[in-house]
């Protein structure tokens, strides 16, 4: 009778594991680094938002993506930019950029851990091609500024924030070149 | 006897594979395909799937900056110039963009390029900001009546650089960027 009891409770258990198995997954442990912060999405919804350490998912329904938070520095040097009156600079800049909002920065792009190089070359030669030869000799501490707050209003809205930023070469290419 | 019972019981737990899932999130989308052929477009959920007859192509809906820098070019007037820009791809048709090319993105930025040389080889654009916006719009406009046909279309269109070598003599000769 007892073995008989405890044949049924084994298969119980096995019937019991055996559709959970099918029907949710398994529970799983994902584990986030310090620098790193993520999503927990449930059945393709986010669900909550994921910090530091060990989280427990089901494998069925339950995904946990998550990105890097540490600071990334962009540096470009010797592009060349079109100015207002015809002439030609060359210009570089090196800045470091990091994620502060992790839930915008995940939706901003489909790369976007190359946002904030697309965000500041965009801004950087906007900028510079609206300048002309004069104010590109006299004025590089205010065109610096003016990337500076265009660049935080862009990747401020992507989730990011400019940590620094700095012009590092910009000077006129001779006409004779 | 009930020894042997439990251990074939955890045999068979053990060696029944967990179902497989495919995922898709929010910024995606899935398409379905049953015995080879086309089912249905999938959203948000986890989706169970039987690896022998059925497949899920998960697409990315979220945009995916690129820049065209330097493009260098001859306007309607012969003028040499010079654009860059900035843009978004997105997907506007998961199934197309899954089933019409092998490298969406790879494509779509072939095709922008395409564009560009024959859209601004036929046109004179103004270099002034004020006029640029409406430029954007229409160089936009003339690449997605491409792309739309693999799938794709392109967002948040801007000219970062344009500069045309005035022509001497021309009405149209002051064509600085301010």
């Amino acid at each position: 009778m007892a073995a008989a009891a405890v044949a049924l409770f084994a298969w119980l258990m096995f019937a019991i594991t055996f559709l959970q198995r099918r029907l949710t997954g398994r529970p799983a442990r994902v584990t986030l680094l310090p620098y790193q912060r993520g999503i927990l999405y449930r059945r393709g919804l986010p669900a909550k938002d994921v910090g530091p350490g060990q989280q427990w998912v089901w494998s069925g329904f339950d995904k946990t993506l998550f990105l890097d938070t540490r600071p990334q520095t962009v540096s470009y040097q010797n592009q060349a930019v079109s100015l207002s009156d015809g002439s030609t600079a060359v210009y570089g800049f090196s800045a470091t950029a990091q994620v502060n909002a992790v839930r915008k920065a995940m939706y901003s792009s489909g790369s976007f851990t190359q946002l904030p190089a697309f965000v500041l070359l965009c801004v950087a030669r906007n900028a510079l091609n609206r300048c002309n030869a004069m104010r590109v000799r006299t004025s590089q501490a205010e065109i610096s500024a003016e990337i500076v707050k265009r660049a935080q209003e862009r990747l401020g809205s992507a989730g990011f924030e400019l940590v620094n930023f700095r012009l590092t070469q910009l000077t006129l290419v001779p006409h004779d070149q | 006897m009930v020894f042997f019972a439990g251990l074939l019981a955890v045999l068979i737990v053990r060696l029944t594979p967990v179902r497989r899932v495919v995922f898709v999130t929010d910024y995606q989308s899935g398409v379905r395909f049953v015995k080879g052929s086309f089912s249905e477009i999938l959203g948000p959920g986890a989706y169970p799937y039987a690896k022998s007859r059925e497949e899920i192509a998960v697409v990315d809906m979220r945009p995916l900056p690129f820049l065209v820098e330097r493009f260098f070019y001859q306007d309607g007037l012969q003028s040499p110039s010079v654009i860059s820009i900035g843009a978004e791809l997105v997907v506007a048709d998961p199934y197309l963009a899954t089933t019409k090319v092998k490298d969406r993105v790879n494509d779509s930025v072939a095709m922008v390029h395409d564009t560009l040389r024959i859209y601004l080889g036929k046109t004179v654009l103004d270099p002034s900001q004020m006029a640029r916006k409406a430029a954007a719009d229409k160089i936009a406009a003339a690449a997605n009546a491409e792309l739309n046909k693999i799938g794709m279309r392109l967002q948040n269109f801007e000219i970062t650089e344009l500069w045309s070598r005035p022509m001497a003599g021309h009405p149209g000769a002051s064509r600085g960027a301010n």
